[in-house]
């Protein structure tokens, strides 16, 4: 698997896991904004990876 | 020396010819492998028959055979649909011949008939081989467990420039309506004809040597003749594509049969446009998966933020509630404790008309308390009376 790829499904299943997190009504509120934050740039970054080349992303990234 | 009996090359031919045709008169029905075809301008087709032992390398047997052009012209089509490709090199076929000897070229066999079907079932008994061969080998399986790339991005080609179905794919790819991008790099080799294995392999050596740089490997033709295929049937090409590091992907463009390439290729499709739809549709599906995340977010966002208000909604309406019971319970009391202060007031009983008698400041109860002659203070509404008692009369009893 490239580098690539596994940075998109490392994403991807942090950002499943961050949707259970503030799914979970025993979580604290106090870290929902920080997680939301966190979880929309992962949104970003995945959407990202599916349209670009990874020469862009590289760029966009560092 | 005697007189010996001579005779002409010609008249020996004669014989020979003579003698052969009329002990072979008849039609033969003969299976032989083709190892030389030439077309002749005339429209003559020429073959070069032999048997070859099942084993052995060398020919036990060899013939020439002349499919005239009349009927070379009937045949041809006939051969050509049924077997999907052209008399070719290496070819089993089953012919009805007879035999000709002509006293200038010798022996030859004048196809009158050709019987496609047993061309077909032989073609079959070979793929049937060269599948065996390859199970056996342990590689007919081993590309298709190859995992796919979660995206692949980068995409190697073998195809022929100039093939529609190439263009066909290419246009689909990279306009796709979903915005995705992807790198491609043509490796050409021919797609048809006996040099597309050999061709073909090469293009794919090339790409194994710059491995790191490509996700997945796509093999497509399209569009033009579905004759000459059989080169996706060969045993080479399919080893190679069985082995390839990476997953390789068909779209060789024909719908009534399946390759050996097919069969050993992690995924095959039917045309080079349903390969493009392949590819794309693999980062549909992850783009939708991150859409439905995004969208399940900012779902469960709102209703958790709905609920956290709501629950402060509820605590506050408690708050509130409780607040006015107690207010509520605490004016009640005072009234009561109001009522009491009032009804036992001594000064609320003068405004109904009674007095209070005092006498030296002490509440006067009893008749007998005072006499004649005492100074008493009787307390009425608005005033006092300072008074003096004149007589007394106790109650009778």
């Amino acid at each position: 698997m490239k580098k690539n790829d596994k940075s998109y499904q490392e994403a991807l299943s942090e950002l499943q896991k961050l949707v259970l997190k503030i799914e979970d009504p025993d979580s604290k509120l106090e870290t929902i904004s920080k997680d939301v934050k966190r979880a929309l740039d992962l949104v970003k970054y995945c959407q990202l990876q599916l349209r670009s080349y990874e020469e862009e992303i590289e760029k966009l990234t560092k | 020396m005697g007189i010996v009996e001579q005779i002409t090359l010609c008249q020996l031919q004669d014989q020979i010819k003579d003698s052969i045709e009329s002990s072979h008169a008849g039609r033969y029905w003969i299976r032989a492998e083709i190892s030389e075809v030439k077309n002749h301008t005339a429209g003559h087709c020429y073959l070069d028959l032999v048997d070859k032992p099942e084993n052995g390398e060398a020919i036990t047997a060899k013939a020439q055979a002349i499919i005239w052009a009349n009927n070379y012209r009937l045949l041809r089509p006939y051969f050509e649909t049924t077997t999907g490709q052209p008399l070719s090199k290496g070819m089993h076929i089953l012919v009805n011949v007879q035999v000709q000897y002509s006293t200038l070229y010798g022996l030859s066999l004048i196809v009158l008939d050709i019987d496609p079907s047993f061309t077909v079932g032989e073609q079959e008994m070979e793929r049937q081989k060269t599948i065996n061969r390859l199970k056996n080998e342990g590689m007919f399986e081993m590309n298709r467990t190859l995992e796919l790339p979660a995206l692949p991005k980068r995409l190697a080609i073998v195809s022929s420039e100039q093939a529609a179905g190439y263009r066909d794919f290419f246009n689909h790819l990279h306009m796709n309506e979903y915005g995705f991008r992807f790198k491609t790099e043509l490796f050409s080799a021919p797609m048809q004809g006996s040099l597309a294995p050999d061709g073909i392999v090469e293009a794919m050596d090339k790409i194994a040597e710059r491995l790191g740089e490509f996700d997945l490997l796509l093999i497509l033709r399209g569009g033009g003749s579905s004759q000459d295929l059989a080169c996706f049937d060969d045993y080479n090409l399919a080893a190679n594509i069985a082995q390839f590091p990476i997953p390789v992907i068909t779209g060789v463009g024909h719908d009534h049969d399946y390759h050996i390439a097919d069969m050993v290729a992690h995924t095959s499709v039917k045309t080079p446009t349903a390969l493009a739809d392949f590819i794309v549709d693999i980062f549909v599906k992850e783009d939708q998966q991150v859409i439905f995340l995004s969208r399940r977010l900012s779902l469960s966002l709102r209703t958790r933020l709905i609920n956290e208000s709501n629950s402060l909604k509820s605590f506050t309406s408690r708050i509130l509630n409780s607040y006015k019971i107690q207010i509520k319970s605490n004016q009640h009391k005072l009234q009561l404790l109001e009522q009491r202060v009032t009804s036992n007031n001594p000064l609320s009983l003068l405004t109904k008309g009674y007095a209070l008698v005092l006498k030296d400041g002490v509440k006067v109860r009893q008749a007998e308390q005072v006499d004649a002659g005492d100074r008493i203070k009787v307390i009425l509404e608005g005033g006092t009376l300072n008074c003096t008692i004149n007589t007394k009369e106790n109650e009778k009893k």
